[in-house]
């Protein structure tokens, strides 16, 4: 029951003034402050109420030893003096009456003794010039044996009134004394001697009572104080204690009482509940700051995110710069090269006209090259804008497949058009470059005279365009890549190639700018297919006449 | 009369430096791959080399350091002619054992003046045998 409150007071720790105490407690202690002080940390808090409960309990028995004893026996003396008054009353009439008769003093005496059976006997004792004699006694034996001389008879000399306790043989014996005044002169003294034995032990048996129900009440008290200390005090202060080392260890979690459920008067339960909130506003506090760091955390993600994307740019833009640097000197090295020899150089009339044709188709070339960037760039900003219209596709793709036989007749092209017609909506003009491109690629990344193949299907909504060589493929490391722009295959059966290295970037943007996708499949070394996927015209189909 | 051999897989650049080439006294070959030209230098050990970087088979600097591992022709110059001239890329072919670089796009008198230049530049070959 004790140890919760002797770790408790560890807890807390020593005894020296903790920082929150309010300022008013901090000011220089004294030692003997400082001592209590450290009694307090020490003392376990039930010692503390056993204590008092202790004190009441010795106060009450002292009280009654006394208070209560003294007082029960003066009532008795008073007894006893009222009697010897009595007794008085009658010795003196006995004088008066003439009855110096010691024997029928005695007599009377006898009776008197007869009534109360604590009274051991009765004396009168008669002042005979100035000193006491002993008269007449309920006793007659003791007439012969004369007085006691343990008894002191100076005080009945004297005609005080007097009450004494003397102990003979083990027995307390009261002895109260009483003048007999005649005519202004005491002439004798009455003396009344009663054994104490009853009363002692009536008051021993009081006394045991009076100690054993104080130690009853007291074990009464303390199991009450005990229970209401173990309920209300002892056991939430252990459970405040277990909480609190739960809260040193990390742990926040507390079960909160109801909102709404009203303070309690319970100093301790109100402590306790105070604590639990004080845990709770630690633990939403924590939990808030958590919430901050992982908020920060991922921020600090995006950051990275946004900043590897921004080097990722800058990586492109210096490889742009880069690869446009040298995509315009080769071009500009023949414009160079034969503008000059034609300037400076003696050259015959058909070197001219040869020359004159070379610097023509490299002009050309580097305009093609600025054209697509532009294009790629517009797009990619969103600044192109299509000329949208319904387009026959398999009409495209016809007229670029005979335009492109001219050029490279050395490829077989064929043709597999879906008997359904593909229209889709869109920019005659773009169409026609997706599929320019992607046939002069397959054309150019094609060094035999392999044939190239171009498919149109019509299914669900789309037309599935195709467009295979036999050519040299693409890794599978570098699929991904080619539709990246300048991501032109390095590799050495490609290194002649020429081409913008836009090509393929240009196809998927206007891919996606008709809501379609790109993607390519290759076997390395045996060709590659490109497959691009359009939604058709959802509307009525354009009138025969009109195509 | 000096040899020197060019090697360049663009067949626009070769009709150039032909034409440019043809008022010299130089005997000129021209390669049009890394492989080609490797082999047409161990015939004849020219004088001078002019290489492109990016060509088939073998490049630029993979021909130079072919050229390194062999006596014969390890000591032969070689100027890479290139379109990538970004200071990087030039320090790149001085590294990779290039003598001089000539930036693409060039002129015919441009390409004459560096070929003479660079003939010059080359140590007697007397001194060279003796030492070796």
């Amino acid at each position: 029951m004790t140890t919760p409150i002797a770790v408790d007071a560890a807890v807390i720790g020593p005894p020296a003034i903790p920082a929150s105490v309010p300022r008013a407690a901090v000011r220089p202690t004294s030692p003997l402050r400082s001592l209590l002080s450290r009694l307090d940390m020490a003392v376990p808090l039930a010692l503390k109420v056993a204590v008092p409960v202790i004190a009441a309990m010795v106060l009450l028995v002292a009280g009654y030893l006394a208070v209560a004893l003294p007082s029960l026996q003066r009532d008795l003396v008073d007894q006893y003096v009222a009697e010897a008054r009595q007794v008085g009353i009658i010795v003196q009439e006995h004088y008066t009456t003439g009855g110096t008769d010691r024997l029928a003093l005695g007599a009377v005496l006898r009776d008197i003794d007869r009534f109360d059976s604590s009274v051991l006997r009765i004396n009168v004792y008669r002042i005979v010039s100035g000193s006491p004699v002993l008269w007449a006694t309920s006793a007659p034996s003791e007439l012969a044996t004369g007085l006691p001389d343990s008894y002191d008879l100076e005080p009945i000399a004297t005609g005080a009134s007097l009450h004494r306790i003397e102990s003979r043989d083990g027995v307390r014996v009261l002895e109260t004394v009483s003048p007999i005044v005649v005519g202004g002169s005491i002439v004798a003294s009455v003396g009344i001697y009663s054994t104490l034995n009853t009363f002692d032990t009536a008051t021993a048996t009081m006394t045991r009572l009076v100690v054993l129900l104080t130690l009853a009440g007291a074990a009464v008290v303390a199991i009450l104080v005990g229970l209401i200390l173990q309920v209300s005090v002892l056991r939430p202060v252990g459970r405040l204690h277990r909480v609190a080392l739960r809260v040193a260890a990390g742990d926040l979690s507390v079960h909160l009482p109801a909102a709404d459920q009203p303070p309690p008067r319970d100093e301790i339960a109100r402590v306790s509940r105070e604590f639990e909130q004080m845990v709770a506003a630690v633990a939403e506090r924590r939990a808030t700051a958590q919430a901050a760091a992982a908020q920060l955390h991922q921020e600090k993600l995006a950051l990275t995110r946004a900043n590897e994307e921004l080097e990722t740019l800058y990586r492109q833009q210096s490889r742009f710069v880069s690869v446009v640097s040298h995509e315009f000197r080769t071009p500009l090295t023949g414009i160079q090269g034969f503008s000059e020899i034609l300037r400076d150089e003696a050259v015959t009339p058909a070197e001219v006209r040869e020359f004159g044709a070379d610097i023509n188709r490299e002009a050309k070339r580097l305009g093609r090259l600025i054209g697509d960037m532009l294009d790629l760039d517009r797009m990619r900003s969103g600044r192109m804008e299509l000329r949208l219209q319904t387009v026959d596709l398999d009409e495209v793709v016809s007229e670029v497949a005979h335009d492109m036989e001219t050029v490279a007749a050395d490829h077989p092209i064929v043709l597999r058009l879906d008997a359904a017609r593909a229209r889709v909506n869109g920019d005659r003009d773009r169409l026609v470059q997706v599929v320019t491109n992607l046939l002069s690629n397959a054309v150019k990344y094609s060094p035999g005279t392999e044939t190239v193949t171009l498919s149109t299907e019509v299914r669900d909504g789309t037309v599935h365009m195709a467009v295979s060589d036999g050519g040299v493929g693409i890794p599978a490391d570098q699929l991904e890549r080619v539709f990246e722009p300048y991501a032109r295959l390095e590799h050495d059966a490609t290194r002649k190639v020429s081409g913008t290295g836009l090509g393929l970037p240009i196809v998927r943007e206007i891919l996606r700018l008709h809501g379609g996708t790109v993607w390519v499949e290759s076997i390395f070394g045996h060709g590659s297919t490109f497959h691009c996927a359009l939604p058709l015209v959802t509307a009525e189909p354009v009138p025969e006449a009109t195509r | 009369m000096s040899v020197v051999v060019f090697c360049e897989d663009q067949e626009l650049i070769v009709k150039l430096i032909r034409v440019a080439m043809r008022s010299t006294a130089h005997v000129v070959h021209v390669a049009s791959s890394g492989s080609e030209g490797l082999a047409l230098i161990e015939r004849l050990v020219p004088d001078l080399v002019f290489t492109d970087i990016a060509m088939p088979d073998l490049d630029g600097y993979a021909l130079i350091a072919a050229l390194k591992e062999r006596p014969a022709v390890a000591n032969v110059r070689v100027i890479v002619m290139s379109a990538s001239v970004q200071r990087a890329q030039q320090d790149e072919a001085f590294r990779r054992g290039a003598a001089g670089f000539l930036a693409k796009p060039f002129g015919p008198a441009e390409l004459r003046r560096r070929v003479d230049e660079e003939l010059l530049a080359i140590p007697p070959k007397d001194a060279s045998v003796h030492v070796g």
